[in-house]
């Protein structure tokens, strides 16, 4: 017996207005989709609403949806370009840099970090959060967007691609300079520590 | 990718990682990673940075209600409630709410205000931190996992130094 | 006065009672402190059995394989009443307590070490419960204070 929920009659489902296709189609991908939008802009609540809109733009697009790709790249790319637009809106640009990171960070955090380190090791890990963090909030969007979809959800150069509109070249290129961004902070940080 | 660092291509590194290269050519770069340490550093580091974004999303993640989150988007599409959010509409509708809530918040108030009892759960952490001040070299507020404790974890050293910094919350 | 009247009488002094008691309570009690001092090294495996309740809060935050009470310390402070506990290492923790709010009592705390001010930090803490403050060095290892007030 066939899977009724593969992604061809999942989408064949949803393109006839099925609500409990709608439903299985936001549980399956709300919360990568939530991590995608979160590794975007670093802003929790705002990553909330991302999906939100991302799942509704699907639910009423699902007819341009033309099955040439998978429907997570497109669910992917929305997500992106959501993500993308949300950091163009001055306002959010402004409240981005009226937060910095080290604010927020100092709160008393409901997430507590593995508890086998001395307080010493927190408070250098936390440091190094910060730095990550400021590191990754200043990749160029375009950057960013390859590098999280290449670390965190695992695509090929050819997948970025696609969910992009990008060539393979520029996708290698971009993820390249991420990752010499990122490498840079992390030996900054550890040069600091040593003088 | 012989010799010294400089001289190494990190972009083709970048390939080896991802897997985005030939057998025979993941081989060459199996073969150069043998010899130079700056590269084999280059992709631990890679390896590193790679996790620190997976737990971060993944922190943030723990922190949803995707269950609610799913219930918003389900209705914002307009979706019809099912039957069963129809019952539970009724079951807790206003009308059986406030009573519910002022016998609640009475029984609450007496047992809290008269007896004494133990005050019921917190949900947040045992303190809240208003202010810090001080000349300290650091400061960092934790939460125990389980009862969450609030912790406040400080440096003195930079007493001893000239070099004071007053750090401000 | 016929029972009738009483009865009036016993439910008014009832009624007034219970409404004014929760008021009193809330006004301004007193709040008692205790301030637990340990020292928490990496040296050999110790747990003081006087620290029974709080070995699962430290061993599940910190690495340290000895915790060792050196002292404890009670106050009991009326509102906008500054106690003081003297603390290992010429040190002195300062505690004022400037009320109750929402169930949780307010107190500002300053450090002192060599008469001099570490750091100051005013909480709200939950009532029958307690702050760990600790970080400073002291002989081979470093200082934790628990801090825990009840009204």
């Amino acid at each position: 017996m066939s899977d009724p929920w593969d992604e061809s009659q999942l989408v064949d489902r949803l393109r006839d207005g099925d609500e409990a296709a709608f439903v299985m189609l936001v549980r399956r991908f709300q919360a990568r989709l939530y991590g995608l939008a979160y590794a975007m802009t670093l802003d929790r609540e705002e990553s909330q609403d991302i999906v939100q809109e991302v799942f509704l733009k699907a639910y009423r697009h699902i007819g341009t949806f033309k099955g040439e790709s998978k429907i997570s790249t497109w669910l992917h790319r929305i997500t992106v370009n959501h993500c993308l637009n949300w950091k163009r809106r001055w306002f959010h640009r402004r409240r981005w840099q009226q937060h910095p990171l080290s604010e927020e960070s100092d709160q008393p955090s409901a997430v507590t970090l593995p508890d086998e380190r001395t307080p010493e090791a927190r408070i250098r890990e936390k440091q190094l959060r910060q730095h990550y963090l400021q590191a990754l909030q200043a990749l160029p969007d375009k950057a960013r967007a390859v590098y999280v979809l290449k670390e965190l959800e695992g695509r090929s150069y050819d997948e970025i691609a696609a969910t992009l509109g990008l060539n393979r070249g520029t996708v290698s290129s971009r993820l390249h300079y991420a990752r010499k961004q990122l490498q840079s902070m992390l030996r900054e940080f550890k040069d600091g520590e040593g003088s | 990718m012989n010799g010294a660092s400089e001289q190494c291509n990190q972009e083709l590194l970048s390939l080896y990682i991802d897997g985005e290269m030939s057998p025979e050519e993941s081989r060459q770069v199996d073969r150069h990673l043998q010899h130079c340490r700056a590269c084999r550093q280059y992709v631990q580091q890679q390896a590193e940075l790679a996790q620190r974004l997976r737990r971060e999303v993944s922190v943030a993640r723990q922190g949803v209600d995707f269950q609610r989150l799913e219930k918003r988007i389900v209705d914002q599409a307009g979706g019809q409630p099912s039957l069963q959010d129809r019952f539970r509409q009724t079951l807790f509708s206003w009308k059986l709410i406030l009573p519910a809530a002022a016998a609640a918040a009475l029984v609450l108030f007496f047992f809290t205000n008269l007896f004494q009892l133990q005050p019921p759960a917190a949900s947040g952490p045992s303190a809240i931190i208003n202010s810090f001040t001080g000349k300290v070299s650091s400061v960092m507020i934790l939460e125990t996992p389980q009862s969450h404790h609030t912790v406040i974890w400080y440096r003195e050293e930079a007493m001893e130094g000239n070099g004071t910094e007053s750090k401000k919350l | 006065m016929g029972p009738k009247a009483k009865n009036c009488n016993l439910f008014f002094m009832l009624g007034l009672f219970t409404v004014l008691l929760p008021v009193l309570g809330w006004a301004a009690p007193p709040v008692s402190i205790e301030v637990k001092t340990v020292l928490a090294s990496s040296g050999e495996t110790y747990l003081d059995p006087r620290l029974a309740e709080m070995a699962r809060e430290l061993q599940g935050l910190f690495r340290y394989t000895s915790y060792r009470l050196l002292g404890r310390d009670r106050l009991t402070l009326q509102p906008r009443q500054t106690g003081s506990v003297a603390l290992p290492g010429n040190r002195r923790l300062q505690i004022t307590y400037r009320g109750v709010d929402s169930r949780r009592v307010e107190l500002l705390l300053e450090m002192f070490k060599d008469r001099n001010s570490v750091f100051e930090t005013s909480i709200r803490l939950n009532n029958r419960s307690s702050i760990i403050v600790g970080g400073p060095r002291y002989e081979n290892g470093y200082l934790l204070f628990n801090i825990y007030s009840a009204f």
